[in-house]
């Protein structure tokens, strides 16, 4: 559990601001879509058990689309998660470091979360591409192709990354992240 | 030595405060280059992994509990208990544990628990002349039944990760979690008769105050009791009643109780989604730190010392549980279940340790994960609920810490505690 730095005096230059804007729209954006998948799976669990037991006629293929979605709500809402500082850690040991040391393991922290986007982007990327020139569909009655629902780990790693980056240029430039920023829209848990 | 070097890389980058799931996946990631020279298919591994129908479950139990909070249909679950324990003494506080136990059906999470109940229970506890600490030590580990009483994202977790029976595994937790509670319900009753003799217990409620009390939480009770019975009977999987409970959920916060217009509705699955993804994003990192050590042969590796060892099925769970303590004084719940189990799985099958048995002692030492300093996430949700010094925090849960090493104890003793109920499911 991060505890939040003070605010900082630093004042954010307009590049930050814009990019902070749109990094914030497109995360909950897509958070927004993930809101819509975990509806869609109550919806279509739903729906199955209705049919399984009142109609006798289990739809074979629900359970196969819901882990499809389960996939699209992770990576779209992995980004909302970073800039709202959900993404546990284990902070005993950064927790005692002095004000500088803590901005340096942020900066550590937006580094390493930004390797791993690296590879989300371009190994995803690699792996979509070749199930298509593979041509491989989904095992299961579906049988849809797989490369479009493997696109769905370097999008959700695109955004993730945008995340990454602001908060790498927060943390370099000494201002708070955005879960402890004024405009990091925190609702109450 | 290569596993004790491996794991303790890893845990000292875990140390340097990044992201769980970012360390496990770039210490996974640089492993698996190391030794093999290439990255391979890792994004399709965290496909694969995150791809499942059965953790579908998990967000659907969250969003469940977040339309019973958001609902406010569990505000009515603490006076009930109130006014049916509150001639006993320690009345309050058993009402705060039965609140916990109740909220735990309905919530699967640690913290949820803690939160939920805190918020209302700590204030009063207060006022009727409790020690501060004592409210904070009940709640902080009245709350971990969260976890340990089905629903349980962890148990989900840990039965995906060892193809385990999810219905089995949340029936395994169920008479544990009543004989956790009333372990704490005596020790409450106990304490307060020597540390709290000023508190007098009020008059013993009338029966038609009972019964008001009662049916005022009737929609309350009546969700985990659809849930559990449904899985029990065998009607549901574990994912389906996650859904049918998240309906029921829905059908009583909007049209029985009329507490839950669109935009809270909204609000839940958003929260229940931002959940998910922390969890299934260290799921991500964790299936690429346990294909590296597949790789390693490492799990091989566990299952060779365990044998030269010879230390047999008590002392593997003696060792294991000692280190899950160990892990769980720093590292998150959720972590330790996907960093350990996998490993563990092949020496667990070659003792013939039964799954749900080691799933349930597993909880259990999670539990514990939650009170146990410097890292406990219900130690600092109190906090975060009531601003106490961490030190008062602490020691108020110091006593349910050896409470529960005792029920886990007694479960490591008699298995039946656990294995009786999931043998007697339908379809089990």
């Amino acid at each position: 559990m991060h505890r939040q730095e003070r605010s900082s005096t630093v004042a954010e230059g307009p590049a930050l601001h814009a990019l902070g804007r749109v990094v914030a729209v497109l995360a909950s954006a897509a958070t927004a879509l993930a809101g819509v998948g975990l509806l869609l799976s109550l919806a279509l669990i739903g729906w199955a058990v209705v049919m399984r037991y009142v109609f006798n006629a289990a739809p074979v293929w629900v359970d196969e689309v819901v882990g499809f979605l389960l996939v699209a709500m992770v990576m779209l809402a992995a980004a909302q998660t970073l800039r709202r500082g959900e993404h546990i850690a284990v902070d005993v040991l950064v927790e005692r470091l002095s004000a500088r040391g803590k901005r340096w393991t942020r900066v550590w922290a937006a580094l390493a979360t930004l390797a791993i986007t690296a590879v989300l982007i371009v190994n995803g990327w690699d792996t979509a591409m070749l199930a298509r020139r593979l041509g491989l569909l989904t095992e299961g009655n579906l049988e849809w192709p797989t490369w479009w629902l493997m696109l769905l780990i370097p999008a959700g790693g695109c955004l993730l990354a945008l995340a990454a980056v602001e908060a790498l240029w927060r943390a370099l430039a000494g201002l708070p992240p955005t879960a402890s920023a004024a405009h990091a829209e925190k609702e109450p848990d | 030595m290569t596993i004790a070097l491996v794991f303790l890389a890893l845990l000292l980058l875990l140390f340097t405060g990044l992201p769980i799931f970012a360390g496990l996946a770039l210490f996974g990631g640089v492993l698996q280059y190391l030794t093999q020279g290439e990255l391979g298919t890792v994004t399709e591994i965290i496909f694969g992994e995150v791809n499942r129908y059965l953790l579908v479950a998990i967000p659907l139990f969250a969003f469940m509990a977040q339309v019973m909070i958001r609902g406010r249909i569990v505000d009515d679950l603490y006076n009930t208990s109130y006014t049916l324990t509150r001639h006993l003494p320690g009345g309050l506080g058993i009402a705060t544990i039965a609140a916990c136990t109740i909220f735990a059906a309905i919530s699967g999470s640690s913290v949820a628990t803690a939160l939920t109940i805190g918020a209302v229970a700590i204030p009063q506890m207060v006022r009727y002349g409790y020690d501060p600490k004592a409210a904070y030590g009940l709640v902080a580990a009245g709350g971990t039944l969260g976890i340990l009483i089905p629903p349980s994202g962890p148990m989900v977790l840990y039965g995906v990760t060892t193809d385990t029976s999810i219905g089995g595994l949340f029936m395994a937790g169920v008479v544990p979690g009543l004989l956790m509670a009333a372990v704490f319900a005596v020790f409450t009753v106990a304490s307060t008769a020597v540390a709290h003799r000023h508190i007098r217990p009020e008059p013993r409620a009338s029966l038609r105050e009972a019964a008001a009390a009662i049916r005022k939480s009737l929609w309350a009770f009546s969700l985990p009791a659809f849930v559990l019975g449904g899985m029990y009977a065998g009607v549901f999987t574990a994912t389906e009643a996650a859904a049918a409970g998240a309906w029921l959920a829905l059908f009583i916060a909007v049209v029985i109780y009329r507490k839950m217009g669109l935009s809270e509705i909204w609000a839940a699955a958003l929260d229940a989604c931002r959940v998910s993804a922390m969890l299934f994003m260290i799921l991500a990192g964790a299936s690429v730190f346990g294909h590296v050590l597949t790789k390693l042969r490492i799990p091989q590796q566990i299952v060779q010392t365990v044998i030269a060892a010879d230390i047999g099925v008590t002392g593997f769970l003696v060792v294991m549980m000692a280190l899950i303590f160990v892990l769980g004084m720093f590292l998150e719940s959720i972590a330790i279940i996907l960093i350990t189990t996998p490993v563990i799985v092949p020496a667990m099958q070659h003792l013939g340790i039964d799954p749900i048995w080691y799933g349930v002692l597993l909880v259990i030492n999670l539990e514990l994960a939650q009170i146990t300093p410097p890292v406990g996430m219900n130690l600092f949700t109190i906090k975060a609920i009531t601003r106490a010094p961490m030190g008062q925090i602490i020691r108020g849960s110091a006593p349910y810490v050896l409470l529960m090493i005792l029920v886990m104890a007694m479960v490591m003793i008699w298995p039946q505690i656990a294995l009786w109920l999931p043998g007697t499911m339908i379809g089990g």
